[in-house]
């Protein structure tokens, strides 16, 4: 499976390669914020997005409709320090698995290998 | 015995809500290299070789060394000035302090001001880096007025209400459209402006005409005349 790793913490995107890496994941690039997230999508579209919620330019709020309707097949899970009410409540109504960011991999494993068995 | 007070409804509530917004954001900011620290220790762990270890001590590095940032943040934002950096005051090119904070485009005047160089840098910095992720376009302009030096930072963007310009340099007062696409303490400006005060001088911000901001620095000038050339 080809992720995409969208965060606009540099030591974010360095730690998430390392465990996607090695979990087995192929790292089908890195965005630091929504409109590179949106690019690489059109020009090389993975099969996945952990995808953070506060970036600069366009956030990961704005980033999830426009993948949903131009991309449907691209598995999305919005990776986030902190989520209150407004962003649970936001990616419920979307449908949109929250993982919170912490120092363990578990979750995103088990997240993305939802997306694989979704797409055999 | 003295008698106890206690706050009234409105400013008890003014206040829950100021302590939740504080709580939040500061979680929000913390977590993130504190996590990462964490994560990059435990792949540390397993790394195979020196070639992969290599970037995970980068950012492990990087991690640590921003959580510092935001400590030291933390204390000056809440009038803990022991993180103001500390020395003796000396000339500081403001051109070339505009440039070692960040600023790589064209700068208008130029002056000397009378400060601890650190401290410039450290009043600079997040003007200069907002400026730089936020605004287009952005202008850098040095002048001296009198006995002091002024570095205007002006940057392109949303229009902004003046009683929300001048919040800006509160502690984790944080712009409405910045609050959902901009990480951050909200602390940046406050900073700036405790560490110029000790300095001697002050930040303030104010609309830009056409939409954006205007963030103003002064500092004390080098001693009369001596900047004339």
């Amino acid at each position: 499976m080809r992720v995409l790793v969208v965060d606009d913490e540099e030591d974010v995107r360095v730690l998430l390669r390392a465990q996607l890496e090695l979990a087995g994941y192929e790292v089908a690039g890195e965005a630091a914020d929504g409109v590179e997230c949106l690019r690489q999508c059109e020009d090389d579209p993975p099969d996945a997005v952990i995808l953070d919620l506060l970036m600069p330019r366009v956030s990961g709020f704005e980033v999830i409709p426009k993948l949903r309707t131009n991309h449907p097949k691209i598995g999305i899970v919005a990776y986030t320090a902190v989520a209150g009410d407004f962003v649970r409540d936001e990616m419920r109504r979307m449908g949109i698995p929250l993982v919170l960011k912490s120092g363990q991999f578990g979750k995103l494993d088990s997240i993305l290998r939802t997306f694989a068995a979704d797409e055999s | 015995m003295p008698e106890v007070t206690f706050p009234a409804a409105a400013e008890s509530e003014e206040l829950d809500l100021l302590r939740r917004r504080v709580v939040n954001v500061v979680g929000h900011e913390l977590r993130t290299p504190v996590t990462t620290l964490r994560g990059l220790a435990e792949q540390l762990v397993q790394a195979p070789d020196e070639e992969s270890r290599r970037p995970l001590l980068d950012a492990l590095v990087r991690s640590a060394v921003r959580l510092e940032q935001l400590v030291d943040d933390l204390l000056l934002a809440s009038g803990i000035f022991t993180a103001s950096p500390a020395g003796d005051p000396a000339d500081v090119d403001l051109a070339a302090a505009v440039r070692r904070a960040g600023w790589d485009g064209p700068v208008q005047g130029e002056a000397v001001a009378r400060a601890i160089p650190e401290a410039v840098d450290r009043v600079l910095a997040p003007i200069v880096d907002n400026a730089r992720r936020h605004g287009d376009p952005v202008e850098v302009r040095i002048e001296a007025h009198g006995d002091q030096v002024v570095v205007d930072v002006e940057s392109g963007g949303p229009v902004i209400e003046a009683g929300d310009a001048a919040l800006l340099c509160e502690p984790f007062f944080r712009g409405e459209a910045a609050v959902m696409t901009a990480p951050g303490l909200g602390l940046g400006l406050a900073v700036a402006r405790t560490v110029a005060r000790y300095q001697g001088g002050d930040v303030h911000a104010h609309p830009r005409a056409g939409g954006g901001l205007v963030v103003r620095v002064e500092l004390p000038r080098r001693e009369a005349g001596s900047d004339r050339q």
